[in-house]
């Protein structure tokens, strides 16, 4: 599959010795020449790997649906918080910027995201900025905001969560303060901009509580948001787009697809 | 089919009240099969009972694979506990009479909207395993309902009450009546598997009363379903053009209760 850079050249903080590729997309675009909202992926992985189940698979689900979409490959530890996040936002800005060649509305440009990539998804949808005018990159003036977002099972609050090693990758601190990690839990950084949000989740997570999605849908629903949260009760963490052992949750991608369908995609 | 009376005699019944005795009417498919029942309490601010909330539900229901009833319970000036102990006793007469109604006697869910939600999430909270002793046999058999299916409920009669239930039920709205009869406080170990849905833009029963149901839940392992959507007021029962988007939610519940071999 074709893969497309985030930075053509010169992608920053690059380290050869990390071992890893620069951060890139994988588009997957409907070829039917008419215009379609779309939604990029991240898959989850703790941010130490991207889970298969959780990209190429999805972007085809989507693209069943109707949507254009974009599988991002951010880079992962020893890669810090800053700057995978700024991968996340590079994508966001990059589709935009090329919106009209790939047959897409500027405004329709969604995100989501499993576990980690829940995180980077709710990350996305509240701290978001409008670019800057000044850039010599022209993407880099071009806003990372999504139109809508889309966490699964996501790790939205890593206040409450209290995974140790987790609160030190996204705090960047050994010894993380409350405010440390209010700072990098969309929780916390909820706001009337926040775009539409669809949340799902599976009540017997045992990695992810039920309750992080529950409490974000909360705060977004409390900021005047357009919100859907869907808990299933069956079914471990990570389970993509359903397995047999989670009986129900099979139903969310349509769910979504109509949550997406209803606000113009 | 016609409503069948509750009790012989109707307990604490007073006919200067101006209200029916309690019955159920039966909605049960004619196949001949097997299948779980659900028994549908209509909303209505314990003041009244809202007819789309009764009969409508139940034939979707059926559309659905289930047997269901539609309990008419009694609102004010009746107050709490006479409306559960209508519930009670609505759980108890169908599980007596399950092998006749081609029911199993665990697979007896109970739905309720608004008030009525209220009223059914007091039945998954507050049951008994029957008294062995009683000289009625539908007493001696247990009133737990096997499911509870709360439709933008009131669960608190507290914060994020709404106020016109509150008083109907409680007569004198306390905080302290109140904080002892909010279900979500009540949940424990042996509370049922829920399915709970609400609209984001409820207007009268926050969707607080929800969420904090479904957190309930989750801190003492029970399965759970909750189902928010964005838009909707208050009262849509099926859902209408006015809430896109709610109009799932009868199909997510019947995908709930199969997974709980209903």
């Amino acid at each position: 599959m074709t893969e497309i850079k985030l930075w053509e050249t010169d992608t920053p903080d690059f380290d050869p010795s990390f071992g890893q590729p620069e951060p890139t997309l994988t588009p997957m675009l409907l070829s039917d020449g008419q215009i379609h909202g779309c939604m990029l992926v991240f898959p989850g992985g703790g941010y130490t790997h991207r889970a298969f189940h959780e990209g190429i698979h999805v972007a085809e689900k989507l693209n069943s649906m109707g949507f254009h979409a974009f599988v991002v490959n951010y880079r992962l530890r020893p890669y810090s918080m800053q700057t995978v996040f700024s991968d996340a936002k590079r994508a966001v800005r990059f589709v935009r910027y090329h919106a009209k060649e790939y047959g897409i509305p500027e405004d329709k440009i969604g995100v989501m995201g499993f576990s980690a990539g829940g995180h980077l998804t709710g990350l996305l949808g509240t701290l978001f900025d409008a670019g800057d005018p000044n850039a010599s990159d022209l993407i880099d003036r071009v806003s990372c905001r999504p139109d809508a977002i889309a966490p699964c099972y996501a790790a939205l609050d890593h206040y409450q969560r209290r995974s140790p090693a987790m609160m030190q990758y996204v705090s960047g601190k050994e010894h993380p303060l409350p405010a440390d990690l209010y700072a990098v839990s969309p929780t916390y950084r909820v706001s009337p901009a926040t775009p539409p949000c669809f949340l799902w989740h599976t009540g017997a997570d045992e990695t992810v509580p039920a309750e992080l999605a529950i409490e974000f849908g909360q705060r977004c629903i409390e900021n005047g948001v357009p919100t859907s949260i869907h808990v299933y009760p069956f079914g471990r963490h990570g389970i993509g787009l359903g397995i047999p052992e989670a009986p129900g949750a099979e139903t969310w991608p349509d769910l979504l697809g109509k949550f997406l369908h209803h606000l113009g995609f | 089919m016609e409503p069948v009376k509750l009790w012989d005699v109707t307990p604490d019944f007073d006919p200067s009240f101006r209200q029916k005795e309690p019955t159920l009417t039966p909605f049960l498919l004619k196949d001949g099969k097997i299948h779980g029942c659900v028994i549908v309490c209509p909303g209505g601010g314990y003041s009244h009972k809202a007819a789309h909330e009764g009969a409508p539900i139940a034939e979707k229901l059926n559309a659905l694979g289930f047997h269901a009833f539609v309990l008419d319970y009694r609102v004010a000036p009746y107050h709490f506990p006479v409306p559960l102990q209508d519930a009670q006793r609505a759980i108890r007469f169908v599980r007596y009479h399950a092998e006749e109604y081609n029911i199993p006697a665990d697979k007896i869910a109970i739905l309720g909207f608004s008030a009525g939600g209220y009223l059914i999430c007091n039945t998954a909270v507050m049951w008994d395993q029957g008294n062995p002793d009683a000289d009625d046999p539908i007493d001696r058999v247990s009133c737990r309902p096997d499911a509870f299916i709360p439709c933008y409920a009131v669960v608190s009669l507290g914060l994020f009450r709404h106020p016109g239930t509150a008083e109907n039920l409680l007569g004198e709205h306390t905080l302290t009546a109140a904080r002892t009869l909010s279900c979500d406080t009540l949940v424990n170990g042996l509370t049922p598997p829920a399915f709970i849905w609400h609209t984001a833009e409820d207007q009268a029963v926050p969707v607080e009363n929800s969420l904090r149901l479904a957190k309930a839940l989750l801190a003492w392992n029970i399965p759970v379903s909750l189902h928010v959507f964005p838009y909707g007021a208050h009262g849509i029962g099926l859902g209408r053009e006015t809430a896109p988007l709610a109009e799932d939610w009868p199909e997510l519940l019947r995908d709930f209760l199969v997974s709980l071999g209903f």
